[in-house]
């Protein structure tokens, strides 16, 4: 008897191909994206932190540290090596390339570093991140730090003798043995890298300068509560994403029911059909993301009343795209179980890539390009760049688009496949 | 019910070779039917036979690949047309009275003509005190009556409906065609499939039998019988010990215990056979005079039994 329970429940399985793909393939492929994810990436390749290095200090002390540090594995200079200029200062440059270029760590040589080196003073290195990321800035910390280390002899060259700022290189080796006592440097706490003896390689007797560092997250500075803003937005898109696909079921289920029968059967059309779902689940989605983000600035001071414009624009842009997700997927799709299967998988699929479950930056590079591919990535980015970066109207432009493009694409293809239901 | 009361001889809908085809497979294959004003048009086949189809077509859900459908009415078509589905196609998370506000509003009927129309659509279909109850709590045969209001408040002057009695006990299948006969006085077409044949004889005013994709024949009951099996009647004469003979015009089946005839004029013939059998001084038993039946017809038209 019970054999025969388990032989039913097993010839049912069998029978439904769906469920048994799923059974399998779902735990397969998030074992997949998760490892990829943990393992820093698709095809072995380490992440890497985008960085821009901002040179001021024209000497060579502050040449040699930008281009060490350009050279170094764990970065990737996204903007080459630059400089401020007038009406371009440190904080405003900062922000626009971590914004519109895709750095996520700025590093600054100011131009009185060689000169506070040669003072005896404290150079000082400002690292300047974006704060979304939070281990970016230490990463660039220690590669600072190491760079200053391993880089000890070129770069005492370059303090002790003034004349190599005229020059490119310079004759480094010619100081190579004279200040092999640097290489005593350690880092030490509060990031800064100081020598561990007083006794120092400079010509005259002065103290080996003690490298300090200035960590500023340049965009979270006058926010209560900005990383919340990232996380509602994450987990915003993905429940946006759960409900319209559960909304759209409602499509399939005035198929089965027979109510879609008696619909087409006045004035309605299958085009006026799938237009009032669309504004159904469009304008759900939309009261349910605020809602989020209501509850968000009373309990948890996101500024959601800071960003209202960029706000309506991100949430309605996402929500539309996502009406029309769900209706393509329901449209795709014989029954609401195949649909929970499908939707269950490409949602979830879509979360873990586009970062709505793990920030990608913690994603090797080419995962995160994968991202792109979701639309959960363009949403996200849009909502980082409003709440996180401030940043106006105009610089969503690409991501309205992307998502707006999203919402017709797949609107018009629901629209084509639901003629098959005409024929069945 | 406002609709204008029509003649029975209206002819409301006429559909001309229509054909329907999925790939390869025809599932109608030049029907050609016609529907009178005020007539209950009984749609029989046998499963696969297009009924779906044809009715799908007509109700606008789909378009048939070639042939023409004439309704006599002025006005969009839409308009003159009710569906009710084999399914119970309500939504059940609503109410009796949001079922039948919602499906008004599909057929552009809103504000003070709605709320009249559903009163008095409550009232047709005895919902009246069941308004404001949820659709899912109502009992099986209440959803079967509330099915068919969704589809007659917009007054129709055509109504297509798809097996409307499944699964109903027969109280309330009753009560629905007490229901339907209240349309039929006020001039409205039905078009009924149904696999009760007994519904068909005794409900249907005429009868289409339909099997692959073709209408094998229309009419009354009595105008089917006579064109296919006849109208006569079978007389069956059973007897108490096998016979060894019987005389004209009974036939003795295999076993000898029973013998079989057809009676044209049962008062006319029936007193002369019997006195045949009483004069060959047979033991008789017992006696049956049979009508030939739509299945019968049905089974001799389509050469299937109406629910294969």
């Amino acid at each position: 008897m019970i054999g025969t329970v388990v032989k039913i429940s097993l010839l049912r399985l069998w029978n439904t191909k769906s469920e048994l793909a799923l059974i399998f393939i779902v735990p397969v492929l998030f074992f997949s994206i998760f490892a990829w994810i943990f393992s820093r990436g698709v095809g072995r390749k380490p992440g890497q932190i985008r960085v821009s290095i901002i040179c001021d200090d024209m000497k060579q002390p502050g040449k040699l540290l930008a281009q060490s540090l350009s050279e170094r594995e764990e970065l990737r200079t996204v903007t080459g090596i630059g400089s401020t200029a007038e009406g371009w200062p440190i904080g405003r440059l900062s922000k626009t390339v971590i914004s519109q270029h895709g750095a996520e760590v700025v590093v600054y040589i100011p131009p009185t570093f060689t000169e506070h080196t040669r003072n005896g003073g404290k150079p000082e290195v400002q690292i300047l991140h974006e704060g979304t990321n939070p281990i970016s800035a230490q990463i660039v910390e220690a590669a600072l730090a190491q760079t200053m280390i391993t880089q000890q002899v070129d770069l005492l060259a370059a303090i002790t003798n003034p004349q190599l700022d005229q020059t490119d290189s310079g004759s480094r080796q010619d100081f190579r043995q004279s200040s092999v006592q640097f290489a005593s440097g350690t880092i030490a706490a509060a990031g800064s890298v100081q020598p561990a003896t007083a006794s120092s390689g400079l010509p005259n007797g002065q103290p080996l300068p003690t490298f300090q560092f200035e960590k500023e997250n340049i965009f979270a500075s006058n926010k209560h509560n900005p990383k919340i803003a990232m996380y509602a937005a994450g987990i915003a898109v993905m429940f946006l994403l759960f409900s319209a696909s559960g909304a759209g079921a409602s499509l399939l289920e005035e198929k089965e029911a027979g109510t879609l029968d008696r619909l087409l059967s006045s004035h309605l059309t299958l085009t006026d059909l799938l237009i009032g779902k669309w504004l159904y689940m469009a304008g759900l989605g939309f009261v349910q993301i605020t809602t989020m983000f209501v509850w968000g600035q009373l309990v948890f001071d996101v500024d959601l009343w800071g960003h209202l414009p960029g706000y309506f624009a991100m949430a309605g842009a996402t929500t539309c795209a996502s009406a029309s997700f769900a209706l393509l997927l329901a449209t795709l799709c014989r029954s609401r179980q195949e649909l929970n299967g499908v939707a269950l998988v490409l949602v979830l699929g879509m979360s873990a890539l586009g970062g709505s479950m793990i920030p990608r930056y913690i994603m090797s590079e080419s995962m995160q390009q994968m991202g792109r591919f979701t639309f959960n990535g363009w949403a996200i980015d849009g909502f980082k760049k409003i709440f996180w970066y401030d940043l106006p109207l105009s610089a969503i432009q690409t991501e309205i688009c992307v998502l707006l493009f999203i919402t017709v694409l797949f609107g018009t293809l629901a629209n084509m496949l639901i003629r098959r239901w005409s024929l069945n | 019910m406002n609709t204008a009361t029509l003649q029975y001889e209206d002819v409301i809908l006429k559909v001309s070779d229509a054909r329907l085809a999925y790939g390869r497979t025809r599932a109608l294959n030049g029907i050609n039917l016609e529907m009178f004003a005020g007539e209950i048009l009984g749609l029989l086949g046998p499963n696969g036979a297009g009924k779906t189809s044809l009715i799908r077509c007509l109700s606008g859900r789909q378009k048939f690949d070639s042939g023409t459908t004439q309704c006599s009415i002025a006005g969009d078509y839409h308009e003159h047309i009710g569906i009710v589905p084999q399914e119970i196609a309500l939504y059940q998370d609503l109410t009796v009275n949001q079922n039948l506000a919602v499906f008004g509003r599909l057929h552009n009927i809103t504000g003070r003509q709605l709320r009249e129309l559903r009163r008095q659509t409550l009232h047709w279909a005895g919902l009246e005190d069941k308004a404001r109850v949820l659709v899912r709590k109502l009992s099986g045969g209440m959803q079967r009556r509330l099915n068919i209001a969704c589809s007659i408040l917009h007054e129709p002057r055509i109504l297509f409906l798809d097996e409307p009695t499944v699964g109903v006990d027969p109280q309330s299948r009753e009560r629905i065609y007490h229901m339907l006969e209240t349309l039929l006085d006020i001039g409205t077409a039905i078009l009924l499939t149904t696999h009760h044949l007994e519904e068909a004889e005794d409900r249907c005013d005429r009868i289409a039998i339909i099997d692959q994709g073709k209408i094998l024949d229309t009419g009354t009951l009595e105008e089917l019988m006579e064109r296919s099996i006849g109208t006569e009647q079978q007389l069956r004469i059973q007897f108490s010990q096998p016979v060894l003979s019987v005389p004209r015009p009974l036939f003795l089946t295999e076993d000898r215990h029973e013998a079989v005839c057809g009676i044209e004029n049962a008062s006319r013939d029936l007193p002369v056979v019997l006195q045949k059998v009483q004069a060959a001084r047979l033991p008789m038993e017992n006696m049956s005079l049979h009508s030939p039946t739509l299945q019968h017809m049905f089974l001799h038209l389509t050469g299937k039994e109406l629910r294969e």
